[in-house]
């Protein structure tokens, strides 16, 4: 069978079906039967309108990433690690931080080779930074976070509220192997007030009620913990939480 | 459950739960096995914090976690899935003749214990699901260039096996 031009993926045609497909699929489906049949497939698992008995059992959803971030898939960001990230990086992972918040400013960098290690990248318009640790954040801002887990193998990311004591909800949760960059940006919002995101490293997932003493503990050898404080432009004047 | 809830299940269901199935369905070749990982892969969806509103976030996530999941299905030394040969092959080779399928599956269990997650999730992307290096990276959260190197490795672990049949023939 000949196709004028390489079918899209499977993923590709599942958004176009979606509605949220490329133009260039939509002209390609309209001339290629194969992908026009493949769409119908996936027509045709339903009746999905009707959801069984065990998803009609589900509890409520919790708010997707609740308050000042929404959860926004950004393209890999091309992950060549300038010499700034390596600097930058090593000195997060440098003990001397302790579990002081990050982002009162910058101190003199002590690196620990082979440790854990967190890379917070910023996108603002179109201009993607890592994060210096004093630069404020803008509404419209996607935050993402890349990681070096070193022996860790799970990663834990929260927002923590402005509340005292503040209140955390989970981000993200999952296994983590390697240097990875994680799947998921999260965007900052217009709401007044400091963003700080919290990060734990361990070898299974924390729930958002430990976060309060994990970082009391600090890194205690079953789990390193990180907070970032980032100041919001336009955001009311008040103390960090 | 209020009706709020019921509506909102409702919607994800009808939105996400077919596309699921289909995905199940090219790696689990057996529909029990394909619906429970469905099944599987839409709770932990509900669980997410995911905005469901957003299409491009929701189904990379979808194709990510379903085929972990699907992974480890087929590792389990309790109860395999069904439908393990079939990936296999679809791995190895998309063209595989009949011997080169038989030799696949003889070396199945080897090729899930041994090959690294990381290759074999982008191999299943890529071969499975005709996914290109630009939306493997974005499923995964990796560099195309780290899917490039992905790839690549298991081609050459793949060479590898050819090379053991042809010892063993």
């Amino acid at each position: 069978m000949n196709a004028p031009a390489p079918h899209p993926s499977f993923l590709e045609l599942d958004r176009h079906a979606l509605g949220a497909g490329r133009a260039d699929t939509a002209a390609h489906v309209a001339s290629c039967e194969t992908c026009r049949a493949r769409l119908i497939d996936i027509g045709q698992v339903g009746p999905a309108s009707d959801a069984p008995a065990w998803a009609l059992r589900l509890e409520p959803r919790q708010r997707p990433l609740f308050g000042w971030l929404t959860a926004r898939r950004v393209r890999p960001l091309g992950w060549g690690v300038t010499a700034f990230a390596c600097v930058f990086a090593l000195w997060l992972a440098s003990g001397h931080l302790g579990t002081r918040p990050i982002g009162t400013g910058v101190d003199s960098y002590v690196g620990t080779k082979g440790g854990p290690a967190l890379w917070l990248y910023v996108k603002h318009g179109e201009r993607i930074d890592i994060w210096n640790g004093t630069d404020p954040v803008h509404p419209g801002d996607l935050l993402r976070l890349k990681v070096q887990p070193a022996r860790y193998r799970h990663i834990s990311v929260f927002s923590a509220s402005g509340k005292t004591p503040a209140a955390y909800a989970r981000l993200y949760d999952g296994p983590v192997a390697a240097p990875t960059a994680l799947p998921f940006s999260w965007k900052v919002d217009a709401q007044p007030g400091d963003e700080t995101l919290v990060v734990v490293l361990a070898s299974e997932s924390v729930s958002p009620d430990e976060v309060a003493n994990v970082l009391t503990r600090g890194d205690d050898g079953r789990r390193w913990s990180r907070r970032f404080v980032l100041a919001k432009v336009g955001a009311r004047e008040g103390a960090r939480p | 459950m209020g009706s709020l809830t019921e509506d909102q299940v409702k919607e994800a269901y009808r939105r996400y739960f077919p596309i699921i199935v289909r995905k199940s369905g090219r790696m689990l070749r057996d529909a029990s096995e394909a619906q429970d990982l469905a099944q599987e892969t839409f709770l932990r969806l509900w669980r997410s914090r995911l905005d469901l509103r957003d299409t491009a976030a929701t189904t990379a996530w979808l194709y990510k976690t379903c085929t972990r999941l699907a992974l480890d299905r087929l590792r389990s030394p309790v109860k395999p899935a069904a439908g393990t040969a079939e990936l296999a092959d679809a791995i190895a080779s998309p063209e595989a003749n009949a011997e080169e399928r038989s030799h696949h599956r003889a070396m199945l269990q080897e090729m899930l214990g041994r090959f690294p997650h990381d290759e074999l999730e982008a191999a299943v992307l890529s071969r499975v699901d005709g996914l290109n290096h630009q939306e493997i990276g974005e499923v995964l959260g990796i560099s195309e260039r780290t899917v490039r190197r992905l790839l690549s490795r298991i081609d050459e672990r793949l060479v590898g096996w050819r090379a053991r049949r042809e010892v063993v023939a």
